[in-house]
């Protein structure tokens, strides 16, 4: 059964996605694709550790799990940042 | 012998039902005033240092707790990692730090599950203090031994970096506090169920009070008359499992604002919780006959009943009205964990069933563990902390948007590190069957790279864990200084503030038509009604 109606079948609304979730989504396609672009030219070989990267810490970080911690110890830093922050700010 | 022991287990829930029911006789008050002191006064000036606010227990419960499991995410993590890189972190040796593999793995687990249970322990503060009508007894003194078993915690993670005397003081000391204070949060509950104004003790409070009281029954009935290892290595989960079925009752009902759907199976889970033995975490073999043996492998089956039961009961409770529920990032966590925690329990069956007997799937025991703790317990607790932390701190959490990425980022890193690190047991358990039934392979030849790479794959899914528990952290610590402070929000949707009615009979239906809401007074208005009187 067909119901005429003069409203269209489909409307647009306004709403946006937030910003961080597409700064996120956006990260990890460009991640995907920075992979795949080292196995397209460098095929067989390690992905670079941040020792290779950056030459600062050559002596340090000498494998991978190094990009990972760099994360992690951000994540921390913003712990105590923010409790500072906000006790200072109260 | 194991059925005697069995026996006394359920001797020790009667007893534990019926001290909390009908209390001490005669030595009642003279109990409660003297555990009342010990819980503040007798403390002295570490009383005086904590203002004992409402709700500071669970705030600070559940802060400690959110730091402990990031600690632990983060090391589960870089464990995980040198499974097949065992040099990973080999360049920290020039600071003097170069743990084994298995050194940080076991500072990991304690870490995550002393983690977990804080957040757990927090909620099941502020769910016994709501449920009772009366608020948590003491504030003070949960605040308190908060920071106690958060010094323990620090121990036991020390003691695990130490080999040798100090690393066994260490562990033993952080063992000991950790009983102390959970004796001391035994006690609050039990205070704060005996002032309580609601006369019906929920499940929930059954199973927060059986959970730590139990284990600790146990105890002294082992000093006593002495109980099987097999029976002790049950009840090691008991207090974190029974507080998670704790939270995830009082959770789904709240945030679906629904009834929990059945009181039966609500009975059965506090029944079978506590009269029955859980496979999870039984990784060695007990000294048992065959006899016994096959009776274990039939508690531990039973100890599905608690869970599935449970399981049945929240997700009709959030399918009555599941709008609400779905839309609630904690009531949405709970029920991801409760179907994690059904799966790992019935994994769980398997492996604790086989520990007892051929011992032929333990390699599946770690992947299992992952699973519960991070997916069942972990996701459990997220619910908790998402629902019960910012009406015990007064303030939002500063960001729905976080609470809801962080849920899904970690039941999705935990079931992929899961899947993946199990996927990677098997297939090495596999190569070693092969090389062992056939002498012409040579173990040391078989190309294990599959193995590497799907630990690689699962070390990075967890990775997911980690990054989640620090934003929730963040969250947490930006919402108790500048969340939006709970009752100041405006109301959902708007209603009158008042409507006048005549008297007569009018429907709840024809009030809502009329826009009324929650907070809409109704003054019925009768000119000839003093008259008459």
């Amino acid at each position: 059964m067909t119901v005429d109606s003069n409203l269209p079948d489909v409307t647009l609304g306004d709403d946006e996605p937030p910003m961080a979730r597409v700064m996120l989504v956006v990260s990890i396609v460009s991640a995907f694709a920075l992979l795949i672009l080292h196995g397209v030219l460098f095929p067989g070989s390690e992905i670079p550790a941040l020792g290779d990267v950056i030459s600062l810490f050559g002596g340090l970080a000498n494998s991978g799990i190094w990009i990972f911690l760099i994360g992690i110890l951000i994540g921390f830093g913003m712990m105590v940042a923010t409790v500072m922050g906000e006790a200072l700010e109260d | 012998m194991l059925l005697v022991d069995i026996v006394t287990l359920w001797a020790a829930f009667l007893l534990v039902w019926a001290l909390v029911n009908r209390g001490v006789p005669i030595f009642q008050e003279l109990v409660r005033d003297m555990t009342d002191f010990f819980m503040e006064k007798a403390l002295g000036p570490g009383a005086d240092l904590f203002e004992g606010r409402e709700g500071s227990g669970t705030v600070a419960w559940m802060m400690h707790g959110m730091l402990w499991t990031s600690i632990g995410a983060t090391f589960t993590f870089i464990g995980m990692w040198m499974v097949h890189e065992p040099d990973a972190i080999a360049s920290l040796s020039s600071i003097g730090y170069a743990p084994s593999v298995a050194t940080v793995q076991a500072a990991a687990s304690g870490a995550a599950t002393g983690g977990i249970f804080m957040l757990l322990i927090g909620a099941g503060l502020h769910i016994n203090g709501r449920l009772s009508g009366s608020g948590l007894a003491s504030d003070t003194n949960a605040v308190l031994v908060s920071y106690a078993f958060s010094m323990g915690l620090f121990l036991g993670f020390l003691g695990e970096h130490f080999s040798g005397k100090w690393g066994d003081y260490m562990t033993t000391a952080a063992a000991t506090i950790s009983v102390l204070v959970t004796i001391a949060v035994l006690a609050n509950h039990l205070l704060t169920i005996g002032r309580r104004t609601n006369h019906t003790i929920m499940p929930s409070q059954w199973l927060i009070v059986g959970g730590l009281g139990m284990p600790l029954v146990m105890c002294v009935a082992c000093y006593i008359v002495g109980i099987n290892e097999a029976l002790s290595e049950s009840l090691v989960v008991l207090p974190m499992l029974a507080s998670a079925l704790a939270v995830a009752l009082y959770v789904v009902p709240y945030e679906a604002g629904a009834p929990l759907w059945s009181r039966s199976l609500a009975g059965v889970t506090i029944l079978m919780t506590f009269m029955t033995l859980s496979p999870i975490g039984v990784e060695g073999s007990s000294a048992v006959s065959i006899d016994e043996a096959a009776m274990l492998t039939i508690f531990y089956a039973a100890s599905m009943i608690p869970i599935l039961a449970t399981a049945g009961n929240v997700f009709q409770t959030a399918r009555s009205n599941w709008g609400q529920a779905s839309s609630s990032a904690a009531s949405t966590s709970v029920l991801l964990g409760m179907f994690m925690l059904a799966g790992s329990a019935i994994g769980h069956l398997f492996v604790g069933a086989d520990a007892q007997s051929a011992g032929e799937i333990q390699h599946l025991a770690s992947s299992m563990d992952t699973l519960f703790l991070w997916g069942g317990m972990g996701m459990i607790a997220w619910g908790g902390v998402i629902s019960c932390f910012p009406h015990a701190s007064g303030r939002s959490l500063h960001s729905d948007e976080t609470n809801r990425m962080t849920t899904w980022m970690v039941s999705g890193g935990a079931v992929l590190a899961f899947l993946f690190s199990m996927g990677a047991s098997m297939v090495s358990s596999a190569y070693d069957a092969a090389a062992v039934a056939n002498d012409s392979i040579d173990a040391d030849l078989i190309d294990m790279s599959a193995t590497g790479t799907l630990d690689t794959l699962a070390s990075i899914a967890f990775y997911a864990v980690a990054i989640a528990a620090i934003l929730m952290m963040l969250n947490m610590i930006r919402g108790s200084f500048s969340g939006t402070p709970i009752g100041s929000g405006e109301p959902a949707s708007p209603s009158a503030n008042r409507i006048a009615l005549t008297p007569g009979s009018t429907t709840i239906r024809q009030l809502l038509a009329a826009g009324a809401g929650v907070d809409t007074e109704i003054d019925v208005i009768c000119d000839t009604c003093d008259e008459e009187e």
